[in-house]
């Protein structure tokens, strides 16, 4: 077993998700309250990663991040060492990657919340970042606890991003995943196998997880 | 303290409220809005509480505007001294 990707996977994982949280929930407020001209296609644009090809996405994220772009000439001047193909290059990807898998519970939970109950915090005086942060938020916790656990998994075992946009350098960008692609390459099936069996377990654990908190949430309600 | 009221605020399918009120809140007083239901009751209160905006007209409190249809001002609910009970209880379950 490839232990240092496991740990490459979980620390990427942690960072990412800990990172998309107030990203993510600045996003969520207008999706899931918001009445504005483009919000359908604020709400395409963060759906993108689910369905465009990894490979399209990470070129875009390479493209966008590499020393040519104003970010990526940006971080190469102030860190000296180029964006694309490092840790925080991954964790950046990772971010833009994961906006759906964290946003679309989180929405649909705060979707969910009594409109009342958001009233009654404004004519208490709350404004509206108090109403969303002390009111919302707190009703719809679930929603935020099964974006993150979602957010989490899926930086776990995102493949394709990571091999575009990380490269395959051991301790630095090769995850769990890439590292299982490595071993099945080298006709390595034992050490494959147990990674394979590694991440299905972790997977199923999490869905088996956010099915029950979903379920939870129905019984409550 | 006078509340001075005079909007609109149209609905789907071509239902209208219409609201023309001045209201001096110097005093207690106690003023009853009555209706039939469904005549927009509600939707007055609502509208002077800053939960829902008139399609125009306007509304001031004390000469400073709370709405206003033409240049567009509005001032949202928790920044309007306005007390507003509901009609069901409306209690969070976070907060109680």
């Amino acid at each position: 077993m490839d232990w240092e990707a496991v740990r490459l996977s979980l620390k990427l994982a942690s960072a990412s998700t800990l990172l998309l949280l107030p990203i993510g929930l600045a996003l969520a407020y207008p999706l899931a309250f918001g009445r504005f001209r483009g919000k359908a296609l604020l709400e395409a644009f963060t759906s993108l990663p689910l369905i465009l090809p990894p490979t399209v996405l990470g070129f875009y994220l390479i493209v966008a991040l590499g020393p040519r772009s104003p970010l990526g000439h940006a971080w190469e001047s102030v860190m000296g060492s180029p964006l694309v193909f490092s840790f925080s290059g991954l964790l950046l990807a990772q971010v833009f990657t994961n906006l759906p898998f964290f946003l679309q519970p989180v929405v649909a939970s705060l979707g969910s919340v009594d409109r009342r109950l958001l009233e009654v915090a404004s004519t208490l005086n709350a404004g509206r970042t108090g109403t969303y942060l002390r009111v919302a938020l707190p009703l719809a916790w679930r929603g935020l606890l099964s974006g993150m656990i979602l957010t989490f998994a899926h930086a776990i075992g995102e493949f394709g991003v990571v091999l575009m946009v990380g490269g395959n350098l051991p301790g630095r960008t090769r995850t769990a995943s890439i590292a299982l692609y490595d071993q099945v390459q080298s006709f390595d099936m034992a050490a494959a196998n147990r990674t394979a069996l590694l991440l299905l377990a972790f997977a199923f654990t999490v869905l088996a997880c956010t099915a029950w908190l979903r379920g939870k949430e129905r019984v409550w309600r | 303290m006078a509340l001075k009221s005079d909007f609109r605020r149209a609905f789907p399918g071509g239902f209208q409220v219409e609201a023309a009120f001045e209201v001096d809140l110097d005093c207690f007083s106690i003023t009853v809005l009555f209706g039939a239901s469904g005549c927009g009751k509600t939707t007055i209160l609502r509208c002077v509480a800053g939960l829902e905006k008139p399609d125009s007209g306007c509304i001031s409190a004390d000469g400073a505007p709370w709405f206003h249809g033409s240049t567009g001002v509005f001032i949202p609910a928790h920044r309007r001294q306005v007390g507003y009970v509901f009609q069901e209880a409306a209690l969070s379950p976070i907060w109680t």
